[in-house]
């Protein structure tokens, strides 16, 4: 460089760092930062009655390398999905959605997984926690249809059955979906 | 016995400092709305050495977002307008759950702190009374 630095200079090259470390935020973020950092030089300026290198040196310095500043914003933006395929989820959803036919401890396991699960929210699990009930309410049903119209089995268990089943295997679906996104 | 390094106490102390930052934000604009340039200065005094100014407006920006903090541009007379923070209803509760709970645990560390400085050979190298032993 040749000539002397000037204060917009600074300015302008700290902005011009801190656009590049910030490539990785979300663009609407990215451009709050920018503009908020903008502001805040440019207030700093406007208040003081020397605004010289020296000065804007200071007011930079005292907001910290634009590497941090980009990592601070990267560190209150949402948290990424966690590394690895959903297959934890997909254990539970099974577990709960047919699992549970062998007996208690396969729907015992399922929950534990579903409610420790870090890719579902709590109305996620909820749901996973509730896969059995179509199926047992389609039973229950069944029952209390044979017995009041002594109609033949086939006849009641068939339909309610697979609208049951159909219930559980959409809500799988959504919540294995759910895992991945 | 392990005793604590100087080193790992003052990392868990930023820790603890970072956690605590968002309700000193709440706890700053409690009495009076701030221009951000402001706000910000006084937050990086209040969280002591290190913290850099630049990185608390992410901060402020998810708080804004949490619907915590308000924004509004006013005009300035010695530049351009500027944009103050206030706290929102949802922000002045969330101050005041935390001001409990903060008195609750400083209560219980600071009890368990002062019963650890009783006990005799209590490792506290700052302590200027040699333990006694007996003969």
């Amino acid at each position: 460089m040749n000539r002397t630095t000037t204060a917009d200079d600074l300015v302008a090259d700290y902005l011009h760092r801190l656009a590049q470390a910030s490539t990785g935020l979300p663009a609407g973020e990215r451009a709050e930062l920018l503009e908020q950092i903008r502001e805040h030089i440019a207030a700093d300026r406007a208040d003081a009655p020397d605004d010289g290198p020296a000065r804007v040196r200071t007011v930079l310095d005292r907001l910290g390398p634009p590497e941090e500043v980009a990592a601070a914003a990267g560190a209150q933006a949402p948290a990424p999905a966690p590394p690895g395929g959903p297959a934890r989820e997909v254990a539970a959803v099974l577990l709960l959605g047919v699992g549970w036919v062998a007996g208690g401890l396969g729907w015992l396991v399922g929950l534990v997984l579903a409610w420790t699960s870090p890719r579902w929210a709590v109305r996620q699990k909820v749901l996973a926690t509730l896969l059995p009930a179509p199926v047992l309410i389609a039973l229950l049903m069944t029952h209390a249809v044979t017995v009041a119209t002594h109609a033949p089995l086939a006849a009641v268990v068939l339909p309610l059955l697979l609208a049951g089943l159909a219930t559980t295997v959409l809500l799988a679906v959504r919540l294995v979906r759910r895992a991945r996104a | 016995m392990s005793r604590m390094e100087p080193g790992r106490a003052s990392s868990s102390l930023a820790q603890l400092r970072r956690g605590v930052l968002e309700h000193c934000v709440l706890a700053l604009l409690h009495a009076e709305e701030l221009y951000s340039l402001d706000l910000v200065r006084r937050l990086a005094e209040a969280s002591g050495q290190g913290v850099s100014e630049g990185t608390l407006y992410p901060l402020l920006s998810r708080l804004r977002k949490e619907g915590r903090v308000s924004t509004s541009w006013r005009e300035s007379s010695s530049g351009p307008p500027r944009r103050y923070y206030a706290l929102t209803t949802s922000g002045a509760a969330a101050l005041a759950a935390f001001t409990a709970e903060w008195r609750d645990f400083t209560a219980s560390v600071d009890a368990l702190l002062a019963t650890a400085e009783r006990q005799p050979g209590a490792a506290d190298p700052t302590d200027p009374t040699p333990p006694r032993r007996t003969p």
